[in-house]
């Protein structure tokens, strides 16, 4: 007995004094540390579409750009700009010196392939603007009449071939607006193009229920109608379900606010209504931006606004198209894999808290 | 389970449906921008020819000159240009005004006309939408007059950029003053708005006062003291001749404004000791009191659609602003912050009132609501006094005199927002600035 006993307090002995200090001899690997990131919730319908995408075979990418003449050699830089500070209190103050130059804030990676941009058409790059017709002259001092530009000014302007090495850095000037060309704007949504028609012996089976020649040795009795029952919910969901395949809706995970947050501050970063009229700072526009699918905006076009004149509307929109397309010129930086969240953003410029008081 | 497995389908339907409803585009609110000024490039207007090549660049920098002025742009010099712009057709390369930054790009031509003209043809692009921002336009006048074509050129850019009227090709009228504190000699003249081209109205025999153009700007009303007494005139700017207008009596008169339509204008006069607000026809015709109180009433002003006017009064105890009907009638006060409120001046837009302010010992220069709401103070200095609007009612032109003896004043402009505070430029003293129209 005794033995026995000292045998087992022997080995719980040791078994204790191997888990108070074995591990100093039995240390793992080191443990990674800990990552802390944003997680988004999405409901189960999401996480289905999701998954469906990642196995789905994805759309092959645009078979072949089009052609892209290669981006020229960037320009030195010139030094970056000095913003003009704004006088801290009302006192009188030297004229202030004229910023230097200010170059792209931006680090403007170049992509590894040429992005699928389209060559901007001759027309966008020329003005082709005539000239106002004359008003009344000015009748005293030095003599001013505006009258119209001479014929060569309104004509159509040369071609633009003659630049072909300024197109690609102005990939912006392919923004089409609504302001600008309002006759290309889409009248309608595309629609999904309708489901087949069913083959046609099934409503035959449906409508056959009692003088089925062979009927299924079933135990219970299966109602004769069930399969009317089916077909009809089937077709139900088959239509909604290819209406959800046909509809361009976003799938995958939405955005985090920090990805939100990062493309509001990016926007914020280049709207600039210091040069806005006071009503154009009392104007709210809302506007629909179309991205590409490296985050660069390739479309605006307004579609609401409150501006108590339609003069401070445009000023408003001017200055949200510029920040838009300003800050864009690199992309935004969004997660590729959401593309379907952001090919479409609608952006509300409020700048109530930016009004003079 | 028939009717069960009905209504899970019925679900998954409508959840299905809801899904493919729920296609929409994501939504961010932009409430936080930057208030900074907007880079332009102008690129020296392309000259056809030696002469034309002087004037080009001349009228490039006024027009600079003016925009910068604003303080709501910002030139990008030449220096920094990658592209120069030799020909007034030549395609826009965005790209390198881009690259520079340039938000806006103002491009031009100048050339000689017969008899001594010039043509001067200019457009202006957006640059970063690669578009141009309205029509081209031309404007041609006398060799004599390239300022003023710079200054509506520069009008048209500002315009077609802010959405607000210009008011470069303005002029302003004030007294120009000589000598010592004590002695100053004090003459009315006309400027242009920049300081510019300087001309002298009447000389410096007698003590003048407060200018006032008319609505067309081509007429001013001052105060003078010839007779020993104030007596307002009228003065024809292009003729530089004068009349005394008519108020029937031997009243000291002051402190005149013309009305919107300039057939009337409203003053001050003082009988007995008490002086009141009075309106009357430019030909002394019509003569009115508006207002009958035992307190000082003066410095009235005219909305600008005719129906109401500003003044200030003690009638309270301090001196503080007050707007009545155009036709007299019950006054509201509307200023009732600390201090002493005086010199009211309608905006012509007609949303804010201008004023002179004296607080603890400072004075400023503010704007409010018609109302008296919202009173923003721009200014604030040893003296500050007499605010006159732009055409557009952007700026305030204001008098800034310093202290001691050898203070002088001098005349200074500031943005409604309180930003861009500077120095008009004047060849001497300055001060009762007053700003006339837009010229035609």
């Amino acid at each position: 007995m005794r033995t026995g006993y000292i045998i087992s307090g022997i080995g719980h002995g040791l078994l204790m004094l191997w888990l108070l200090f074995g591990g100093l001899f039995l240390r793992g690997p080191d443990e990674p540390p800990l990552r802390v990131s944003e997680v988004s919730l999405i409901s189960g319908a999401e996480f289905a579409a999701l998954n469906e995408a990642a196995q789905a075979p994805r759309p092959a990418p645009a078979p072949s750009p089009p052609e892209t003449s290669p981006a020229p050699p960037r320009r030195p830089a010139p030094p970056a700009p000095e913003p003009d500070p704004e006088p801290a209190a009302p006192e009188p103050e030297p004229e202030p010196e004229p910023a230097p130059p200010a170059p792209e804030p931006e680090p403007e990676p170049e992509p590894p392939a040429p992005a699928p941009e389209v060559t901007p058409p001759a027309a966008d790059r020329v003005t082709n603007e005539v000239v106002e017709a004359p008003e009344d002259p000015l009748p005293e001092g030095p003599v001013l009449i505006e009258e119209s530009a001479p014929a060569e000014a309104t004509e159509p302007q040369a071609p633009v071939e003659e630049l072909p090495a300024q197109a690609p850095e102005a990939s912006t000037t392919q923004i089409v607006t609504e302001a600008d060309r309002p006759d290309a704007a889409p009248t309608s949504s595309p629609r999904p193009p309708r489901r087949p028609d069913r083959p046609a012996p099934r409503p035959e089976t449906v409508e056959a229920p009692a003088p089925d020649p062979e009927p299924a040795p079933t135990p219970e009795p299966t109602p004769p109608n069930n399969a009317a029952i089916d077909s009809a919910v089937n077709d139900a969901l088959a239509d909604v379900l290819g209406e959800a395949a046909g509809t361009p809706g976003p799938s995958g995970p939405p955005l985090t606010s920090g990805e939100r947050d990062g493309l509001r501050v990016a926007v914020s970063r280049c709207w600039n209504l210091g040069s806005a009229s006071t009503d154009a700072l009392n104007t709210t526009v809302v506007v629909l931006v179309q991205m590409s699918r490296d985050g660069r905006p390739e479309g605006i076009e307004m579609i609401s606004s409150n501006g108590p004149t339609q003069e401070a509307t445009r000023i408003a929109y001017e200055a949200a198209r510029r920040a838009v397309i300003r800050c864009g010129t690199s992309g935004y930086g969004l997660p590729a894999e959401k593309y379907d969240q952001w090919r479409e953003i609608e952006m509300t410029f409020d700048p109530g808290n930016m009004r003079i008081r | 389970m028939k009717p069960i497995r009905i209504l899970i389908m019925a679900l998954a339907i409508v959840g299905l449906t809801q899904t493919a409803t729920h296609a929409q585009p994501l939504r961010i609110v932009i409430d936080e921008g930057v208030i900074e000024p907007l880079p332009v490039a102008i690129p020296t207007f392309v000259a056809a020819g030696g002469e034309a090549a002087q004037y080009a660049a001349e009228i490039t920098r006024v027009i600079a000159a003016d925009l910068t002025g604003t303080g709501l742009f910002r030139e990008i010099p030449a220096s920094a240009h990658i592209s120069s712009v030799t020909s007034f057709d030549a395609p826009v390369a965005y790209a390198d005004w881009k690259a520079i930054n340039a938000q806006a790009l103002v491009v031009g031509a100048v050339e000689m006309a017969g008899g001594g003209n010039l043509v001067i043809k200019f457009r202006l692009f957006d640059v970063f939408s690669g578009a141009a921002l309205g029509e081209g336009l031309q404007f041609s006048g006398t060799v004599e007059g390239w300022r003023r074509i710079a200054h509506k050129v520069a009008d048209v850019v500002y315009s077609r950029i802010t959405g607000e009227g210009g008011y470069f090709d303005s002029r302003v009228v004030f007294v120009s003053e000589q000598g010592p504190k004590n002695a100053r000699l004090k003459r009315l003249a006309l400027m242009d708005y920049d300081g510019a081209n300087v001309q002298f109205l009447t000389d410096s025999d007698d003590l003048v006062l407060a200018p006032r153009f008319s609505p067309t700007g081509d007429r001013v009303l001052y105060t003078s003291y010839e007779t020993g007494r104030p007596q307002i005139y009228v003065l024809d700017v292009a003729s530089v001749s004068r009349v005394a207008l008519d108020t029937s009596g031997g009243n000291m008169t002051f402190a005149p404004r013309f009305s919107p339509d300039g057939q009337s204008v409203v003053f001050s006069l003082e009988q007995g000791g008490n002086t009141d607000v009075y309106t009357v026809g430019l030909d002394g015709s019509g003569m009115r009191r508006l207002t009958d109180a035992p307190s000082i009433e003066t410095a009235p002003s005219f909305s600008p659609d005719g129906s109401r006017i500003v003044f200030e009064s003690d009638r309270s105890g301090t001196q503080q602003l007050y707007v009545m009907p155009t036709s007299g009638g019950e006054a509201k006060r509307i200023s009732f912050g600390p201090g002493r409120y005086g010199t009211p001046v309608w905006s012509p837009r007609g949303d804010l009132i201008a004023f002179t302010k004296q607080n603890a010992g400072r004075f400023h220069i503010g704007v409010m609501r018609t109302d008296g709401s919202e009173e923003r103070l721009l200014t604030a200095s040893f003296l500050d006094e007499g605010p006159t609007w732009s055409p557009n009612g952007r700026v305030i032109m204001f008098t800034r005199e310093t202290q001691g003896e050898s203070g002088a004043p001098a005349l200074y402009s500031v943005d409604i927002s309180g930003r861009n505070l500077r120095r008009v430029a004047t060849p001497s003293a300055a001060s009762d600035p007053a700003w006339g129209p837009l010229q035609n």
